[in-house]
């Protein structure tokens, strides 16, 4: 791509990460949630992916690992309800339980089990649509029709 | 002049509608469907709906995107046939249909409470019970985390399996040719 | 008086579903869909409004008068929902482009792969 974009992209894709992550883990506190935060963690890798080309972007975030690590945050997800049918708070023994304690309102550790599950949805979602995007848009066909846009 | 602006956005989001549906270049339809999810973005920021709205906007850029790359890597113009005067049979049963639909979704809707006065019976209660039961001062993620966690566990597994789809439907390697 | 601004996501949902009718486009089909699945979001957003209340989230020493926020936990599901669709169905309009050449479903039936 153009060398004002190339300059400009290097700028601004670890504000956009950043961004992300804030959104994730206020998420409790603040409007936005998992999914939102998870989106804008998956627009930084896939902004690196449109401007700098395939190879690099899979030097820094290969595309098999990011699928690995989005069915890693699924399978926890599941492990975290299986918490709460063992009965860590007495007399509420069902699935996906709150058995964190919950904090005073209006600061970061509160809200129970909400954070934890607020980060692993944001980090299936991200990884999940990067390695989507990957596979979709940059496909080699069998015509010849060829690469990025 | 709060009805006056969100009656004038809800018209510009059917026009870019209508736009979408009947422009035959590829382009410019996709440009106007990303018009429509930019426009219904801000009816629901008029709704008093930020989470809704940034979930909008989020999927509505991916959505751009995907569809841009897509468009670009195939075909970018619309080249079948243009309908002549006397094969109607498509748009008269669909006008036909449209008739029927309104009338019996205006007799559906008089039941419905007026706008502006919700019934709000599970809500209510689910509001008063935020701050004691879990702690968390965003009513939203509350409720979709913690009193409606199943749904959002199955919406995970859509997730991984649409990623699962894709791959699948986009190998390399088909069947072998028959010889 | 006030019902009619129902009637505008009905409209788009009537706006979606002649487009999945009367188009012969692949792609045209799939805007369709997605007009439609817009429709069905206003229309939720729409039933939880409520008359001088503010944003459903806690703020220290506030009015406690809320909109109605079981909707506004339903739709970002439904939105994921119809984005994954969307997705799979632009996968296999990719793959049916590169097997027959175009995308006028009226040649796809008479072409033999």
């Amino acid at each position: 791509m153009d060398k004002t974009i190339r300059i400009l992209t290097s700028y601004v894709i670890g504000l956009i990460l950043i961004f992300g992550f804030y959104v994730v883990i206020y998420g409790h506190i603040l409007p936005g949630e998992g999914f939102d935060g998870g989106m804008l963690i998956a627009s930084a890798f896939i902004l690196c992916m449109i401007v700098y080309g395939r190879d690099e972007a899979k030097k820094r975030v290969n595309i098999s690992s990011a699928l690995v690590v989005s069915a890693i945050a699924g399978l926890l997800l599941i492990v975290v309800g299986f918490l709460g049918l063992i009965g860590i708070r007495d007399g509420h023994q069902f699935f996906l339980d709150n058995f964190l304690p919950q904090g005073d309102p209006h600061y970061l550790f509160s809200g129970g089990i909400v954070p934890v599950l607020n980060v692993l949805l944001g980090v299936l979602v991200g990884f999940g649509f990067y390695a989507l995007f990957g596979y979709l848009v940059v496909w080699r066909g069998e015509r010849g029709t060829d690469a990025e846009p | 002049m709060f009805a006056i602006l969100l009656v004038s956005i809800l018209i510009f989001v059917l026009i870019m509608a209508a736009l979408a549906v009947q422009i035959r270049d590829l382009m410019s339809s996709v440009m106007a469907l990303a018009g429509v999810g930019f426009g219904l973005a801000i009816v629901f920021l008029f709704l008093s709906a930020p989470e809704v709205m940034t979930a909008q906007l989020v999927l509505e850029v991916i959505t751009y995107v995907i569809m841009i790359s897509v468009v670009y890597k195939t075909s970018k113009l619309d080249k079948t046939r243009k309908y002549s005067v006397r094969e109607i049979s498509p748009a008269a049963a669909m006008f036909f249909f449209a008739v029927v639909f309104i009338i019996f979704s205006i007799r559906g809707i008089k039941d419905l409470p007026i706008f502006g006065e919700p019934l709000m019976r599970a809500s209510s209660l689910q509001i008063a019970q935020t701050i004691s039961e879990i702690g968390a001062t965003n009513i939203v993620t509350a409720i979709l985390l913690d009193f409606r966690a199943w749904n959002t566990l199955m919406e995970a597994f859509v997730i991984i399996v649409m990623i699962v789809g894709v791959t699948v439907i986009l190998r390399k390697k088909g069947r072998k040719v028959e010889r | 008086m006030s019902i009619l601004i129902y009637l505008f996501s009905i409209l788009l949902f009537l706006i979606g579903l002649y487009c999945i009718v009367s188009k012969e486009n692949l792609l045209k089909i799939v805007i369709g869909i997605k007009i439609m699945g817009y429709g069905v979001s206003l229309f939720f957003i729409l039933l939880g409004w409520r008359r001088d209340s503010s944003a459903p989230i806690i703020i220290k020493d506030m009015a406690q008068n809320f909109v109605d926020p079981l909707p506004q936990a339903l739709i970002p599901a439904i939105m994921v929902i119809s984005l994954a669709a969307t997705i799979l169905m632009l996968a296999t309009c990719v793959r049916l482009y590169e097997k027959y050449g175009t995308f006028d479903i009226s040649k796809i039936k008479e072409l033999k792969g």
